[in-house]
């Protein structure tokens, strides 16, 4: 059978789009089978397309498994060789993929281009090997920032118009300099700063500068101590065509890891609410913060939403944006953690009492997923309500006991239970239960706030595709693991939709559908609240 | 859930499908009424191919919502005036008052805006010269065009006229338009929830004679005009019978409230923008008028109607739905 590139092409870019890993994974699996029965190189051009499109959505895992099949098809293009390093970088493989680069770097001697590109991401994986270790004062780690340096700095030498090595050499020098480690033998960062910000104002003058010459240019001018300008620079990056969740990723990335920009003090008060605040609005933005920081992202999402500096400079449309993400931090305050003495169990959050009942007026009461809290004996696998200890790790790690199970069905039913707890957590503000679902159109967005696999001590807010809706079932995917059973889902205006409780990678369609696909699966809450109030009896 | 029928204006427009999308951006946008999030179902009276030739491009599309200009450039047509026995009075007093609305709003804006030439003294009353248009803050074609197109398309549709837009095509403009709109309003019928008209400009006229004066026509539960011409007299007087001013709210066929919003300077609602005492509800005044002051010298287009408070505060009144979250 012959083999269609550009059809390929189209299906895994709709896979993709829609967050269908499973798909974009099946589709995969198809080339891959097909790479290895042919005879054939596979053409460089519709090759590097497939990996632009799984590398787009941070698919590092298959564009590994594809780009190694190209590679074994005796493919010789050096740029996929180097994608195929770049994706075990971004999978945490360092080791392999130095080697892939050092024998990239040998065989592309006479490719200046290619050549630059493979040093300059030896910079990045000894980046990243300093930075994940956090110990400065580690000799190993000092030789190892020192090869990152080098690594970048040489190629920016060679040639000026390098500008993202030379950006990134300036970003390792100032980090030393903070860390009191001593790098010899390079120019002062500013100098380099000075010098990059210089090429990059020209080159502005000339026409519009593509997204990661303005991300380039933003970095240059908070290395210089220009907060204003690298305001500036980073508006004009985010309104740049070429900025996606991909690449406000990377840039916010850089300035919390390497610049250890912070958001009590600027240029970090400005800047990384406002990029936070974009990546969650972008198709496929995911947001992770500390639980313990959510409190003082949630203040600084609020000073940058008033400042009149950023007023000035986003615009209305900017503005609301960060708003809109403030107060997404805010319904994050609901979200609690359910765990045993030992172990994590699931998610509950919040709600207002008087949304089940007007009998329980303001009072808070927890709602979660039956299949994690339970008193029903059917139910084997859930705590039982004496043993869940509710942890609000964003309110200061408050701890709960639950005092009464008011009402519970079960998980094959709407896998819902409703916690009293013994006492309060202050600090939350209630928010409101949407009277409607989102269209099931195919463009409709919901978010999760959950813990992301249950285990790490953040939140993480998540887009996902509205997929479909049948009472009472919500279908929907994310592109990112997805929140742990008992997370809320909120609509687009942070309005509570529904109640988050499981994911398939072959759940069944819904509204008479055939077939089955990759989504997680949620309870729509106008259904839960009804339920309780035909059952609840005071 | 709850439904919207939108009715579109006057001047040429995208494509019905683009078209209703960039009405549903425009009022989603700067955090507004996001109807996909509030699962809101709405379908667009799509009528400008029964006056045009062919729809504007889509890139012209976002334009078309923001710009005077995109009345175009070309001539309208107007050998229809010569064929108009007994219309002409009811067509020049018309023009009359339109065009002193257009000169009344452009004389404040200049006032509104230092730096820019003085407002031009007003022209005379009655005629459509050239000689008027030139003292005009817009240039002078703008508002003939504005003048123009708005006089044709109310005239073709009080006055039920057959009219060609292309070769093949051939419409009598008010029966054509009346079941469009009809068919719209059935299918919104059908929805779950409150279903609403809302209607912008020359669809003000339409949604209201449907409304008002056609009995197969299915109720709605509210209705929403904007830079609505249903003020001038001569409008209203050929919406009789149906129309009086102690009995002209839509009772029969509007259950809940009729919300009207203006700019005081949209020279299409202008001469006559407060609409409460002309459409009473058994001589009492029932009808909201909102005056929602926009920006810039085009007052009239959608999209900055769509995005003001105030209206984005009623139409969520209308359709049932909770307050704005901040």
């Amino acid at each position: 059978m012959t083999w269609d590139s550009a059809d390929f092409e189209e299906k895994l870019k709709a896979a993709v789009d829609a967050f269908d890993k499973a798909e974009a994974a099946r589709l995969c699996d198809e080339l891959i089978a097909h790479l290895d029965r042919s005879d054939d190189v596979y053409e460089e051009k519709p090759a590097k397309a497939i990996l632009g499109i799984l590398r787009r959505k941070c698919y590092f895992d298959l564009l590994q498994r594809v780009a190694d099949a190209f590679l074994r098809t005796e493919q010789t293009s050096f740029q996929i060789s180097r994608q195929y390093a770049q994706s075990m970088i971004d999978q945490g493989n360092l080791t392999a993929a130095v080697a892939t680069l050092e024998a990239l770097v040998q065989k592309a001697a006479e490719d200046p281009e290619e050549s630059a590109e493979a040093r300059g991401l030896l910079g990045r994986v000894r980046k990243q090997q300093y930075v994940n270790a956090g110990e400065p004062k580690s000799r190993r780690n000092q030789r190892v920032l020192w090869k990152a340096v080098e690594a970048y700095y040489d190629v920016y030498k060679e040639d000026r118009k390098r500008l993202w090595h030379g950006i990134n050499a300036v970003a390792l020098l100032a980090r030393a300099r903070r860390d009191g480690v001593e790098v010899e033998g390079f120019p002062a960062p500013k100098t380099l700063a000075e010098e990059i910000l210089a090429t990059l104002t020209a080159r502005a003058n000339e026409g519009p500068l593509p997204a990661w010459d303005l991300a380039t240019a933003a970095e240059a001018a908070v290395a210089l101590g220009r907060d204003a300008e690298a305001l500036g620079w980073t508006v004009k990056y985010i309104r740049s065509e070429g900025t996606d969740a991909f690449e406000l990723s990377s840039t916010l990335r850089q300035l919390r890891e390497l610049w250890q920009l912070q958001e009590d003090t600027e240029p970090g008060a400005s800047l990384l609410p406002v990029l936070r605040s974009q990546l969650l609005q972008r198709q496929g933005g995911q947001i992770s913060v500390k639980a313990t920081e959510v409190k003082d992202a949630l203040q600084e999402a609020s000073n940058a939403s008033q400042s009149k500096t950023l007023q000035k400079i986003l615009g209305d449309t900017g503005m609301e944006t960060l708003r809109w993400y403030r107060l997404g931090l805010e319904r994050s305050l609901a979200v609690a953690r359910i765990e045993t003495e030992t172990e994590a169990v699931g998610t509950g959050f919040m709600v207002r009492g008087k949304d089940f009942n007007e009998e329980f007026g303001e009072e808070l009461l927890l709602l979660t997923n039956a299949h994690v809290v339970s008193d029903d004996p059917k139910v084997q696998k859930a705590l039982r309500p004496a043993e869940a200890l509710v942890r609000f790790e964003t309110l200061d790690n408050k701890t709960c006991r639950v005092t009464k199970l008011l009402w519970t069905s079960s998980p094959d039913d709407l896998d819902a239970t409703l916690l009293r707890l013994e006492e309060q957590p202050a600090g939350f503000k209630p928010y409101p239960v949407a009277p409607a679902l989102p269209l099931p159109d195919g463009q409709q967005r919901v978010y999760i706030i959950g813990h992301p696999g249950g285990r790490e001590l953040s939140i993480s807010l998540n887009d996902n595709l509205l997929l479909d809706w049948q009472d009472p079932w919500l279908h929907y995917r994310t592109p990112t693991e997805g929140g742990s059973s008992g997370s809320p889902v909120f609509n687009h205006d942070w309005r509570l939709i529904g109640l988050h409780h499981a994911g398939d990678l072959n759940m069944r369609k819904l509204n008479g559908k055939d077939g089955t696909y990759a989504a997680n699966e949620g309870i729509w809450i106008q259904t839960i609240l009804k339920r309780f109030k035909a059952e609840w009896i005071s | 859930m709850a439904h919207i029928t939108f009715i579109h204006g006057i001047a040429n427009k995208p494509p019905p499908d683009p078209l209703l999308k960039l009405w549903r951006r425009s009022l989603a946008q700067g955090g507004g009424l996001d109807m996909g999030t509030e699962g809101i179902t709405s379908s667009m009276v799509y009528w400008a191919d029964v006056m045009y030739l062919e729809p504007l491009q889509e890139e012209a599309a976002q334009e078309s919502l923001e710009s005077v200009e995109a009345l175009g450039a070309e001539p309208v047509d107007m050998s229809w005036e010569e064929t108009t026995a007994g219309d002409e009075a009811w067509e020049a007093q018309l023009a009359a008052k339109l065009q002193s609305a257009l000169i009344a709003s452009e004389a404040a804006t200049a006032i509104a805006s230092p730096g820019e030439p003085p407002p031009p003294p007003p022209p005379p009353q009655g005629g459509l010269t050239q000689e008027s248009y030139e003292r005009i803050l817009l240039p002078w074609f703008v508002k003939e065009r504005l003048m123009k197109t708005l006089l044709r398309d109310v005239h073709h549709y009080l006055f039920n006229v057959q009219y060609s837009p292309r070769p093949g095509a051939s419409f009598r403009v008010q029966d054509e338009i009346r079941r469009r709109f009809l068919n719209a309003v059935i299918e919104g019928a059908g929805k779950p929830g409150p279903h609403i008209v809302v209607s912008h400009s020359m669809g003000t006229v339409i949604a209201y004679d449907c409304l008002k004066r056609v009995p197969e026509c299915p109720e709605v539960a509210g209705l929403m005009t904007i830079g609505c011409p249903l003020g001038l007299d001569e409008v209203q007087d050929k919406l009789q019978p149906g129309w009086s001013r102690d009995d002209g709210f839509p009772r029969e066929r509007v259950h809940g409230a009729w919300i009207n919003v203006y700019d005081r300077l949209d020279p299409v609602a202008g001469f006559d923008p407060n609409l409460a005492n002309d459409y009473r509800q058994g001589s009492k005044k029932v009808l909201r008028d909102i005056n929602e002051q926009n920006s810039g010298k085009w007052r009239h287009n959608i999209s900055k109607y769509f995005g003001g408070t105030q209206l984005r505060g009623a139409l969520r009144e209308l359709l049932g739905l909770q307050p704005d979250l901040e």
